[in-house]
């Protein structure tokens, strides 16, 4: 007797991976998502000593009766503070998934070491994933972070340096001037970009100003210092503006990239990152952040980028 | 003086043109007799003390340059290799991701050594007279090298070293290639090691007729920024007794300096070894080293913007109603000392008056709402607290200032400037303590920004308090701890604190002589720029404060003033005395 045995086919599921903080717009945002991209699956990374842990608690919580009251399917993604434990568990999740799935990764409240591991191992496994960001609708006056941890080059992302060159640090520049310093004190570069966000969105006018940048500049031995625009809420995410200094200096020196500025340049870093794997991707983790820094939920980014070996924006 | 710039600018030695290090080094009170010997030596001193300075200095390369433009001769017996750590490849952790310890440092190793030759190669590049010596002889190098290291090099380079470059920079690149691919495992097989490769590179370029008997000083800077497996093997090399070809100069910071553990477990020792400098001096008066270096320095920056033969007291002159008050006191202290110990007692009334004439202008000052007049060149060498950088900063602003009001001319730098410059940098310190030192250090927790502030702050009460006293120390602005072993805990955590304030360059530590004889002791120097926002005097005396333990502790974390007792003081030995007969 000839029995035919007919392959199931796979019923492609919307999954969508978030890194839920103390915010607001964690959980504003989540919710946005799953009911516009019908989402099937959500992968929540949770840290186990998080910061601000009683909102944050608060918001997983929400997240994940959210779920359970819309039938999506939630798997937490514990994650410690080891770096190196982090891009394990990340790995083994992501390398786990089923390819033919779509991917939305949403960036919102999600540090940028975990959004470049998660695109690094993105990229081994799928053809394509949708960003998914959410700005706030307002920024606090007070302090935002505090304790900084050491700058760090992130694992596989530390470029290919080659010796007897100079180093040049980009930076692009956020609400905090001390990290700007922090950075270029601790890299201690032969000349420094400083790439400043342009408009008045979010007071972006009066708190990240080139003067603001510049005296944190002060007394680190660096005089050497250039300032270049970037808008990285266009459609390349201000890619342009990273990758032409580059490439006005390929060959000249050995680069180190931070993104210390709108979440979404994070993503054009990274493009930077896969144009040029000789430059070196850094970032600078703290360990408090303002509770208050920033509140509500207003526009939302979102786009696809596909991975022909480098993402395409 | 069209188009002036600012003499002042400070500049890590690193980002500096070779003649710019010529130009701004001064010789004299420096180092160089310890670089240029044949011993392992650490050069230990925060950020601006001039440990990159020092060594580039020192290199070859610009030996050379120097001998070049004196049309001298240049002796190759030392040969200095300058390897800069403080790079994006030493930042690089992906090391970390490997299981195997063994493996990780192979890589760790391997990245230092290609860091080495390459600075080796390219050192020995720049000197036309040893390309010219090693192509003169018959030993063709190429084949030699192939042979030990089993490798092909490029033939079409200009000469060996660059060709050696090359292929270090091509190993480089694969390695880098390599440990960045998706596995986490990746390992580069073809690791090197000083050994296999630096050993054998030293034997054969030694084959060169002019650096038959040549010792290369090799000079690892900013040591700090090395991970733990590139400590571990550079201390094995250091161990390593037989010091005729080579030796190690290593610089680092203070905090956070490199153990002394080798790869085997095993460890280095001091004086037996190697033998630690301290770049960073105690400065009390116009005598010490430190006070003669910074006019020297000051000096030859003035020489570069055509000021030639301008004094730095002349340049940054002082305020004359603060020349006058001094004098006034030092009269009246004299009087009060006469009348004290009579006036055949010279050394006593000479020793009451350093002790007390300024403590006595400061106290009459206290009463007024004004700062004094911070001005004068021995004012600006006071704030530096011992730190090139910090001699710089200030001088940098004031002349910023005096060429906005005066852009065709700068020729001096008046006091007026001077005290508001002084103050307004002072302020600034203050703010950044204010603000919580977590908002800039790594690994500070809100917390202990708090304490470290209520630190400082309650000590310049103590100081400020101790000036105004009848007491025998009354300028004294260096302390000691006391009772250590007695809280060994709250000990331990006054340290954490105190290492933190370091890392800013907030507090310094200097080895003085104990009042026990024959013992050393840690003394603790608070940055003296921290002085002139409060109205306090930063020239300080030749004396520390002995704190206890629980009370640092009751200021830093109660934020309890400091108790005053004459008991607290001694003086002590941080360098000659004024009055040594």
């Amino acid at each position: 007797m000839l029995v035919l045995i007919f392959k199931k086919p796979y019923l492609m599921n919307n999954i969508l991976f978030i890194y839920p903080s103390w915010e607001e717009r964690a959980f504003l945002g989540f919710k946005k998502d799953v009911e516009y991209y019908k989402i099937h699956t959500v992968y929540i990374i949770r840290k186990a000593k998080s910061l601000n842990i009683e909102k944050t608690s608060f918001y997983l919580k929400k997240i994940e009766e959210y779920c359970a009251s819309q039938n999506i399917q939630a798997r937490f993604i514990d994650i410690e503070t080891n770096g190196v434990v982090i891009w394990n568990i990340l790995k083994e999740y992501i390398s786990g998934l089923n390819r033919e799935d779509n991917v939305f990764l949403d960036i919102t409240t999600m540090s940028r070491n975990i959004i470049w591991a998660s695109l690094f191992f993105f990229r081994e496994a799928f053809k394509h994933i949708t960003i998914l960001y959410h700005k706030p609708s307002s920024y606090s006056d007070t302090w935002i972070s505090k304790e900084p941890e050491t700058p760090r080059l992130l694992f596989k992302h530390s470029g290919i340096i080659e010796l007897g060159l100079p180093t040049y640090l980009i930076i692009i520049t956020g609400y905090d001037p001390e990290r700007t310093r922090q950075v270029l004190g601790y890299y201690e570069p032969q000349k420094v970009f400083l790439v400043i966000q342009t408009g008045d969105q979010l007071n972006n006018n009066i708190k990240n100003t080139k003067e603001l940048h510049l005296s944190a500049c002060d007394n680190v031995g660096i005089s050497d210092i250039e300032i270049k625009p970037i808008d990285s809420y266009n459609d390349n995410f201000g890619f342009n503006s990273i990758n032409n200094i580059i490439m006005a200096n390929k060959g000249k020196a050995n680069f180190i990239l931070t993104s210390l500025g709108p979440k979404l340049s994070a993503i054009s870093a990274y493009q930077c990152y896969l144009e040029h794997p000789e430059i070196a991707l850094s970032y600078l983790p703290c360990k408090e952040y303002n509770v208050d820094y920033c509140h509500g939920i207003g526009d939302c980014f979102s786009k696809t980028i596909q991975f022909d070996n480098k993402l395409n924006l | 003086m069209n188009n002036i710039i600012n003499p002042f600018e400070y500049e890590g030695a690193n980002n500096l043109p070779d003649n710019d290090i010529i130009g701004y080094y001064i010789e004299d009170y420096n180092f160089s007799r310890f670089i240029q010997s044949t011993k392992n030596i650490f050069l230990i001193g925060e950020r601006g003390s001039g440990k990159t300075m020092t060594l580039l200095y020192n290199s070859f390369k610009i030996q050379h340059k120097i001998a070049n433009q004196k049309s001298e001769s240049i002796s190759f017996d030392k040969i200095g290799i300058h390897v800069p750590c403080n790079t994006p490849l030493f930042h690089k952790k992906e090391y970390l991701l490997l299981n195997d310890d063994f493996k990780k440092s192979i890589i760790c190793e391997h990245y230092l050594v290609l860091s080495i030759l390459y600075a080796i190669a390219d050192t020995l590049s720049e000197i036309p007279e040893i390309i010219e010596s090693s192509k003169s002889q018959k030993l063709d190098f190429f084949s030699e090298i192939e042979y030990i290291w089993g490798i092909d090099l490029d033939h079409n380079a200009i000469n060996f070293f660059e060709s050696i470059k090359r292929y270090v920079n091509k190993e480089m690149i694969a390695t880098q290639k390599k440990i960045n691919t998706y596995n986490s495992d990746a390992f580069y097989e073809n690791a090197l090691s000083f050994s296999s490769s630096i050993m054998p590179f030293f034997t054969l370029i030694r084959k060169i007729s002019l650096l038959q008997s040549s010792h290369f000083l090799i000079m690892i800077d900013d040591a700090h920024d090395m991970n733990k497996y590139q400590i571990q093997t550079l201390n094995s090399w250091i161990a390593y007794r037989d010091h005729s070809i080579f030796s190690f100069k290593v610089a680092t910071a203070k905090v956070n300096r490199p153990v002394f553990i080798t790869s085997t477990g095993g460890s280095i020792l001091e004086g037996h070894d190697f033998i630690t400098v301290d770049m960073e001096r105690a400065y009390q008066n116009e005598e010490t080293d430190f006070f003669k270096l910074a006019k020297k320095i000051i000096e030859r920056r003035l020489e570069n913007i055509g000021l030639i033969g301008v004094t730095a007291e002349e340049f940054f002159p002082v305020n004359e109603s603060f020349s006058k008050d001094i004098e006034k006191y030092k009269a009246i202290a004299k009087q009060q000392a006469e009348e004290k110990y009579g006036t055949n007692a010279i050394k006593s009334v000479q020793d009451y008056i350093y002790k007390y004439h300024r403590a006595m202008y400061f106290r009459e000052r206290s009463a007024k709402a004004n700062k004094p007049p911070y001005s004068g060149f021995e004012t600006i060498v006071d704030i530096s607290t011992g730190i090139v950088r910090n001699l710089l900063d200030p001088c940098y602003w004031m002349f910023d200032n005096a060429l906005n009001n005066n852009k065709a001319n700068v020729s001096q730098i008046s006091p007026k400037i001077q005290t508001q410059i002084i103050v307004e940098r002072s302020q600034r310190m203050w703010d950044v303590l204010r603000n919580g030192l977590d908002k800039i250090i790594d690994n500070c927790t809100i917390e202990q920004g708090k304490q470290i502030f209520q630190l400082f702050e309650n000590l310049m009460i103590l100081f400020s308090k101790r000036l105004v006293s009848d007491i025998s120390e009354p300028r004294a602005i260096v302390f000691s701890i006391s009772q250590k072993d007695t809280h060994p805990e709250l000990y331990k955590e006054i340290i954490s604190l105190i290492d933190l304030a370091r890392k800013v360059q907030f507090i310094y530590t200097r080895i003085g002589n104990a009042k026990d004889k024959g013992k050393q002791e840690i003394y603790y120097v608070p940055n003296r720029l921290l002085f002139p926002s409060l109205g306090l005097d930063p020239h300080g005396q030749y004396s520390r404060v002995s704190l206890k333990v629980s009370d640092i502790w009751n200021a830093a974390v109660n934020n309890k003033q400091f108790p005053i007792n004459e008991e607290t003081s001694a003086s002590i030995n941080l360098q000659k005395t004024l009055f040594d007969e």
